[in-house]
């Protein structure tokens, strides 16, 4: 496969080593500035410093030997180093970053299983569709038997460890649905879907979990749409659920009881500097640690972004920009788009829809949670609670993100193995010369 | 460390870092886009060098006219890449015109020897001819195997593959960016 390597590298991708050393040099600084922040050394930092960059370039090799996209797992990389980093230079001990980067050794061979997966199931995805989608729905079940004491009711133990569930239903959720709309135009080829779907949202309807039905229900009609060619259909699901939406808050949220705080967050939202000392002290926070970053940022570890509350998981973006500047959060931003653009490009170039619609729903996914946190944190839209996936700290979010990640990387994989089957019956099953 | 050291340092690192993310941001979408073009430029030319099927249209209706590829006048069977569309629209990449066929009939994707069909108009799509509304649902065709969609009837054959794409303008563009690592002038 080497030879596939040198071709597909040759006719459709960019000599990555530029990118690779500014990632590496990125990590090692970060790290090693970090280590000398304390008067005695921070040994946890000096060997975040060199393995972080070894992480990488493992990764890298991986990555090539699978054939699969190189320029995305870099990038990958860099917005999860920026995580352990973040955490280290936010937190003053050294707790939050060590677990972070616990998982992320962890998440690492789930990303590169992720990159198998569009191959092994490529004609088989069939076979498998009746028993994930009823292991999917009794995952997504689980938090009301083992639910830990958290308000959302969506989270369970395992382990000694709290996950999410639907956050690691993500990557099965874009498979499933993927199968389905690949199958033909009647309603029950794709009512299976859809029904997945709906029946997803209203379980975390029940959980109460409103950010993350937000995602699914997003996710669904666009996979809808994108599979079926039905865009009226799914426009119109769109506009008739925001409709509702806007009933539920406006006439019925109010008395129900748990969904109260849904109404206390519009008005926050609306206006946040009438309780910047009480209800909205979050957002307030937020608002003043992205402003007090400057253009520059205040230096690393030299922030006050630990004083936001939730800044780990919901603000980590504000934590970006007061400890690295504006310029860096628009760069860091800059990279999601990119991650974006690669990720419909090989959807783009996908030979089979099943693969095109995996590789489609899983840089959505990305992006549209990207884009609600972030504009979430920079008071665009009411906060939803979704993470900034690769950077906020957390497990089970890390895991999903990267098993989507290792799913795009995978179709990309498949698209330079097709690339080269061409390249070798074109030429009688001899090796082509690319000179 | 000294703190006052550290400060100094801290804060003159902030423009060292701003400039690695911002190289990064940089190097990132300007491989990006460049990737995209290559991209594109394998997809056109796909239909010429990655072919691995014609589709031969018969015409049933003294009319109607044979396939045409897209921005072509002369007749002759399409060549397919290995996956697109058939319709009667300029979207389409296999446009066949007055055969009763909607703007995007039907996709289809190419592996091996199987055309997979995937029906996008209602009409749907029927094999060998077959009696009925036409089937909504995924066909499969081997080669030599009969396709009818709207007034259409089409045999999907398998030919051979060609090592470049053969017009010169697209074979020239195709050598040039073999011989160009890319990244590098």
């Amino acid at each position: 496969m080497d030879r596939a390597i040198q071709l597909r590298r040759r006719m459709s991708r960019t000599n990555e080593k530029p990118l690779a050393i500014a990632v590496m040099g990125f990590q090692a600084a970060c790290m090693l500035l970090l280590a000398f922040k304390d008067p005695s050394v921070d040994w946890f930092s000096v060997r975040m410093a060199v393995l972080l960059p070894l992480g990488t370039l493992t990764g890298l090799w991986l990555t090539s030997k699978c054939c699969a996209d190189r320029c995305m797992f870099l990038l990958t990389a860099f917005l999860c180093s920026l995580s352990v980093i973040l955490l280290r230079a936010v937190f003053s001990t050294t707790g939050k970053a060590a677990q972070q980067a616990q998982y992320l050794g962890l998440s690492i061979p789930v990303m590169f299983f992720g990159v198998l997966l569009p191959r092994f199931f490529t004609g088989r995805e069939e076979k498998f569709i009746g028993f994930a989608m009823l292991f999917g729905v009794c995952f997504m079940l689980s938090p009301f038997a083992f639910h830990t004491s958290s308000a959302a009711r969506s989270w369970i133990r395992v382990l000694g460890h709290q996950m999410q569930p639907s956050e690691l239903m993500k990557p099965a959720t874009v498979f499933i649905l993927a199968s389905c709309f690949t199958q033909g135009r009647r309603a029950s080829d794709w009512g299976g879907g859809v029904f997945f779907g709906a029946l997803n949202c209203l379980i975390l309807f029940a959980q109460k979990d409103l950010g993350a039905m937000l995602l699914y229900f997003l996710l669904t009609a666009a996979m809808f749409a994108a599979g079926t060619g039905r865009w009226k259909l799914a426009l119109g699901a769109v506009g008739a659920a925001a409709g509702l939406a806007v009933i539920f808050v406006v006439f019925i949220a109010g008395k129900i009881d748990g969904f109260g705080y849904l109404i206390t967050r519009i008005e926050i939202w609306k206006n946040p500097w009438s309780g910047a000392h009480e209800s909205s002290r979050q957002i307030v926070q937020g608002l003043m640690s992205i402003v007090s970053g400057g253009l520059f940022g205040a230096g690393l570890g030299l922030s006050s972004a630990r004083k936001v509350a939730v800044v780990a998981s919901d603000y980590i973006f504000a934590a970006v920009s007061e400890e690295f500047g504006i310029v860096f959060a628009l760069c860091v931003l800059a990279v999601y788009m990119v991650l974006l653009i690669r990720g419909m490009g090989a959807a783009g170039s996908a030979r089979s829809r099943f693969h095109a619609l995996v590789a489609f729903g899983a840089c959505f996914e990305l992006t549209v949670q990207m884009l609600l946190i972030v504009c979430g944190n920079l008071h665009i839209v009411p906060l939803t609670g979704v993470t900034l996936p690769f950077v906020s700290e957390g497990g089970s979010s890390l895991m999903g993100s990267m098993l989507l990640m290792g799913m795009m990387m995978g179709v990309s994989a498949v698209n330079a193995r097709d690339e080269y089957d061409d390249l070798m019956q074109a030429s009688g099953g001899r090796e082509v010369d690319p000179e | 460390m000294n703190h006052d050291t550290y400060l100094r340092i801290a804060l003159l690192m902030r423009y060292v870092l701003a400039g690695a993310g911002l190289f990064t941001a940089l190097w990132a979408l300007h491989a990006a886009l460049r990737d995209q073009a290559n991209a594109r430029q394998i997809r056109r030319t796909e239909a010429e060098f990655g072919a691995v099927a014609v589709l031969f249209v018969s015409p049933t209706e003294k009319k109607s006219t044979l396939a045409k590829l897209r921005g072509r006048s002369e007749e002759k069977p399409p060549r397919l890449g290995r996956s697109g569309s058939v319709g009667s629209g300029r979207a389409a990449d296999v446009r066949i015109k007055g055969m009763g066929l909607d703007r995007r009939h039907f996709d289809y994707e190419i592996d091996k020897k199987t055309m997979r069909v995937f029906p996008v108009h209602p009409g749907g799509v029927r094999k060998y001819g077959k009696p009925g509304d036409g089937d909504n649902g995924v066909l499969e065709f081997g080669p030599g195997e009969k396709i009818c969609a709207g007034k259409a009837e089409m045999y999907f054959l398998m030919v051979r593959r060609s090592r470049e794409p053969e017009s010169p303008m697209n074979r020239r563009a195709y050598r040039n960016k073999r011989k160009q690592p890319c990244g590098k002038k």
